[in-house]
């Protein structure tokens, strides 16, 4: 992996912030984007422009062909059997929400539980609350142990014959902490497993296969792709029974004055016209991932958060979530006492180092741990060690 | 007249927070931390409680308000700036 040659990918990375060379440690909210990810939306708005599906014309054909071959791309990347399997949504919330309201309302009914954790994005804790609420189910949310990984011993112990939804994010956003859920599907084979994989699919090899999960969520920008797109896969008997989420154009095979039959997978799903070019971009993301190899995507973020860990550490300096880089995502949250989060941030900007800083969309979590916020640094494939020793470089001196 | 119009517009572009925080320091006669002002702000419940935070910045992008960090106190004090004069009384 040849970070130098990577890095001539990324327009932005010449970019200064404040006059100052940008160092880009928020890629946990979004990653920036190699220019044959901008090339390839360039190049479908100037060459092949169309709408899909059920156009005479050559650019509906190209059109369609390309948007069909970025499922299948999608498919083979999660090791799906097939794009029936792969439903582009807008995001990771919008693939919940389907999921929310196309399954769990429809099949869950008053005493059955769903099952989530104190670490879960809002994304994939709100939804659940609307279904408790509407159907009268139970939300129980399971806890993490004092280093911030899951509390696997109380997890089990939560799981009971009336559990018919597990929840739970592959990565922790604000942790880094990666749940093993192989273990979890072991401990309950018969309840839907729905797997947030916004933090973990970008980062490391995720197989739908042998996770055997039911749904799997993740978004395009988080790598490399550009934003409005996200995935959503689901199996095909499940998604075959599913009603269907929006109802309109396109989602239809036979449309008649009151009463509709609808497409087939995954078009029944993908209602009106969809993020075409969207799905062209996450196509050539993918592309550009499966060329460098996601095993040495991990290997990569391991050695820096590695080597971020080392020199974080001070008597002054809270670490949040696991320290083992065995176990931990390309994420890290910290606070430096007696400092606000945003303050810090702040101050790093000043220096162009982006990181973020405040409650990461779980407000739920940050109240386990005890605060309102946190400064968080995440890494992807063009982040360096150079950078790291610039960002403690300014770090050192803000905290004295 | 061009002064006129001109402030009239960069007032309407003000969300409500950046104008909460804007009154804020208006009526504070020294200059206020980020945690305090985002305390603040947040009790309006006009949105996400790091929202006040992003507008302190977009504040200062604006030149509107002002920076400084007191490194004796470990924090970042906000004040008008010498601008907001001209771009909004």
């Amino acid at each position: 992996m040849n970070i130098e040659e990577i890095r001539k990918d990324f327009p932005i990375l010449k970019r200064k912030i404040n006059g100052k060379q940008l160092i880009y440690f928020d890629n946990s909210a979004t990653t920036q984007k190699p220019v044959q990810v901008i090339n390839a939306i360039k190049n479908f708005y100037e060459t092949y422009n169309a709408n899909i599906h059920r156009g005479i014309h050559t650019l509906s054909q190209e059109a369609s062909e390309m948007y069909e071959d970025a499922h299948k791309k999608v498919a083979d990347f999660i090791g799906a059997n097939d794009m029936q399997e792969i439903i582009f949504v807008r995001n990771t919330t919008e693939a919940i929400n389907l999921v929310m309201y196309s399954y769990a309302m429809e099949n869950l009914e008053k005493g059955d539980e769903i099952l989530t954790t104190i670490m879960e994005h809002h994304s994939n804790l709100v939804p659940w609350q609307y279904v408790e609420q509407k159907k009268g189910i139970k939300l129980k949310i399971a806890d993490i142990k004092d280093d911030g990984t899951l509390d696997l011993d109380q997890f089990k112990q939560m799981i009971n014959e009336k559990t018919k939804i597990i929840a739970i994010t592959h990565i922790s956003n604000v942790l880094g902490t990666i749940n093993d859920i192989k273990k979890i599907r072991k401990m309950k084979k018969d309840a839907i497993l729905l797997v947030d994989g916004a933090q973990s699919v970008p980062h490391m090899l995720v197989n739908v296969k042998k996770m055997n999960c039911d749904f799997l969520i993740f978004s395009a920008h988080k790598m490399l792709g550009p934003t409005g797109i996200g995935v959503l896969y689901g199996k095909k008997e499940l998604l075959e029974k599913m009603k269907p989420f929006l109802y309109g154009g396109d989602m239809i095979s036979k449309v008649e004055q009151h009463k509709s039959t609808f497409a087939i997978l995954p078009w029944k799903f993908e209602a009106g016209t969809s993020n075409i070019v969207g799905g062209i971009g996450l196509a050539t993301a993918i592309d550009y991932l499966n060329k460098i190899g996601m095993q040495n995507v991990r290997d990569h973020e391991k050695e820096l958060v590695k080597y971020f860990l080392e020199k974080l550490e001070d008597r002054n300096t809270i670490i949040y979530g696991p320290k083992d880089p065995e176990i931990k995502g390309g994420c890290i949250s910290f606070n430096i006492k007696g400092f606000n989060y945003h303050d810090i941030a702040s101050l790093l900007d000043k220096s162009g180092i982006a990181i973020r800083s405040g409650h990461h969309c779980a407000q739920p979590l940050l109240k386990r741990l005890g605060t309102t916020g946190t400064c968080r640094a995440s890494f992807y494939i063009y982040n360096t060690k150079e950078e790291i020793d610039k960002f403690f470089d300014i770090l050192n001196k803000i905290r004295g | 007249m061009f002064w006129k119009r001109k402030k009239k517009k960069e007032e309407d572009s003000l969300t409500l927070s950046e104008k909460a925080i804007i009154s804020l320091l208006q009526s504070s006669k020294k200059p206020l931390s980020t945690e305090f002002i985002c305390k603040k702000v947040d009790k309006l419940n006009l949105g996400c409680v790091d929202e006040p935070s992003h507008f302190l910045h977009r504040l200062e992008k604006k030149g509107i308000i002002k920076k400084e960090f007191s490194k004796k106190e470990k924090i970042i004090l906000w004040s008008l700036s010498e601008k907001y004069d001209r771009l909004l009384r």
